[in-house]
């Protein structure tokens, strides 16, 4: 650890200096433009006084309902997009025209459009005809849940707004794992998969024993800058109503008055969510990478 | 709250509405339950009446709780009460507030929708239940000589507005020399003036008044009467007249014993409420 630090610092010379200096000299020109140009009365007392206020029956406090709804649907996603992203690119990458072609179309269809857009269609269209058909509000309707089930999957009064925010994400991100996963699996030098046809081991085993391990290491880096942006992704779904961070900071945001510090907590907790998430991933890629 | 159609991005949702109705009219099923009162029909049964609305001061608020508060939502549970049914609030964001409707999301919009010929040709609208003027808060520091409309009617004038809702509209009317600013919320139109980067911010009584008591040294109010008056209905879905007729009924009987007004002038004309919410 020590001989690390020693290296850093004698690799630091003039030039990074300079750079040093002139980062922190355009950062206090910053900071003192935001008093200038920017008349903010900062109360950070009553905002903080207002982010820990719980509900009127001592429910969790408004914004923490919204970060827990950001937590289920980035979690929900996350399976979402790992499964049907693995399938896709699996499929997208057989050889198989009446599997590739589907796959195909859909990565490169949901891919080339802005999210917001898919989100719109998505919602109005394809989610509004598949819940009701679904016949899960009925369902819903009669589901009752202890407290501490509602404090971790949420109101059921709200779960065909949550499912429908989880696809619409879960869809945009399986688009781009699957197009890791078939990066993945095509850089896998063609010797490998002939060498474990030569060995008379199965397609299935092939795969799973010999080209996943070596591939799933070279998908990894992608995956994981793929999850963090999929955990920001889920900001979007606020404009159909997800009541989750982002919405919440709006409601919170139009009604306190207290514009900037509600959005710099809304800030906070992505950051931290998006880092621990990194460092997770980028510990788990290291793991990996020993064997 | 004056919420109208968006420009841009609801360009693409009114489209989606016009393919909604469509598909609704073709679609053997759909027309199948949706019969001329099916939301009447539905309410009678299910007792559940779900309204749609958005956040905006003071027509619907969080309080410090995190609990809904405002006219909007005293109105909306007096009308469920008397009909003798639940009121159930579906929080939505601004773009979305007409499609889901459309998409039965919620059975009644009740936003502070100001009533125009654009969007009567998606939704139905009751009777106006409130009237709201739209007024100007002008930059001390940037428009501090500017006293008549045709002061601010000048190239060079910035106004900043929430987004397709009607002040944007009345700002063009009234305003077609000057540079429009749009923003998302109610809260970064006022602070783009606070900041001084604009003129001028126009929106519904009484948030410009409001703004202008709280900031006395950077806002004023420069002209003495509203640039246009508004008025406000509920808004339902194009084949539920039964529906709209019953809120009618109840509109025209809110008005004859005050109630309405009264609530009006609560949340409009004092600021009694504002201990509720975490205002500074």
């Amino acid at each position: 650890m020590m001989s690390v630090i020693k290296r850093v610092a004698r690799s630091i010379g003039w030039l990074d200096g300079m750079i040093a200096l002139i980062l922190l000299l355009a950062g206090l020109w910053l900071a003192s433009r935001l008093h200038i140009g920017v008349a903010y009365q900062w109360h950070w007392q009553q905002a903080f006084t207002l982010l820990f206020t719980k509900g009127p029956d001592g429910e969790l406090p408004y914004f923490f309902s919204g970060l827990f709804t950001t937590f289920r649907i980035a979690l929900l996603s996350i399976v979402l997009a790992l499964g049907l992203g693995t399938a896709l690119g699996l499929a997208a990458f057989s050889q198989r025209g009446w599997l590739t072609l589907p796959a195909t179309l859909m990565i490169q269809l949901i891919r080339n459009l802005p999210p917001l857009v898919f989100i719109f269609i998505f919602y109005f269209f394809i989610a509004n005809q598949i819940l009701p058909a679904s016949g899960l509000s009925q369902w819903l309707g009669t589901v009752s849940l202890s407290p501490w089930q509602e404090a971790i999957l949420g109101s059921p009064a709200r779960w065909d707004n949550l499912i429908s925010g989880t696809l619409c994400v879960g869809m945009i991100s399986a688009a781009f794992v699957a197009e890791i996963v078939r990066a993945g699996l095509a850089a896998i030098p063609r010797g490998q998969w002939e060498a474990a046809q030569s060995l008379g081991l199965s397609p299935w085993v092939r795969l799973r024993h010999i080209i996943l391990p070596q591939a799933l290491l070279l998908m990894l880096p992608s995956l994981t800058g793929q999850l963090i942006a999929l955990v920001k992704d889920t900001a979007i779904v606020s404009l159909i109503s997800v009541q989750e961070l982002t919405f919440v900071g709006t409601e919170m945001a139009n009604s306190s008055g207290l514009v900037y510090e509600i959005w710099l907590f809304v800030a906070g907790a992505y950051l931290i969510i998006c880092l621990s998430l990194y460092i997770f991933l980028s510990r788990l890629e290291t793991r990996a990478g020993a064997h | 709250m004056n919420m109208s159609f968006k420009t841009a991005r609801f360009g693409a949702a009114l489209l989606f509405n016009t393919a909604l109705l469509s598909s609704a009219l073709l679609t053997p099923a759909m027309a199948a339950d949706a019969p001329t009162s099916s939301t009447l029909a539905q309410l009678e049964q299910s007792h559940q009446l779900r309204v749609g609305m958005s956040t905006f001061a003071p027509w619907a608020m969080r309080d410090k709780q995190g609990a809904l508060i405002g006219f909007e939502i005293d109105v909306a549970r007096r009308l469920a009460s008397d009909n003798g049914w639940q009121v159930e609030f579906v929080p939505t964001a601004w773009d979305g507030i007409i499609p889901s409707l459309l998409a039965k999301k919620y059975d009644v919009i009740i936003g502070g929708l100001t009533i125009t010929p654009e969007r009567e040709k998606s939704v139905r609208f009751t009777n106006a239940y409130s009237h709201s003027g739209i007024q100007l808060a002008a930059s001390r520091t940037l428009a501090a000589d500017k006293k008549t409309v045709a002061d601010f009617n000048q190239r060079g004038v910035i106004l900043a507005v929430r987004r397709g809702a009607s002040p944007a509209q009345v700002a063009k009317a009234n305003f077609p020399k000057a540079t429009l600013r749009q923003f998302d919320d109610e809260s970064q139109v006022f602070q783009e003036v606070l900041n001084g980067r604009a003129h001028g911010a126009l929106s519904s009584s009484p948030k410009p008044e409001q703004e202008a008591l709280r900031h006395p040294k950077a806002l004023f109010i420069p002209f003495a009467k509203p640039l246009a008056q508004g008025s406000e209905g509920f808004a339902l879905r194009k084949d539920d007249a039964a529906l709209t007729a019953r809120f009618n009924t109840w509109i025209a009987a809110r008005q004859a014993d005050g109630w309405l007004k009264a609530r009006h002038d609560y949340w409009f004309n004092s600021l009694a409420w504002e201990a509720q919410v975490a205002n500074p």
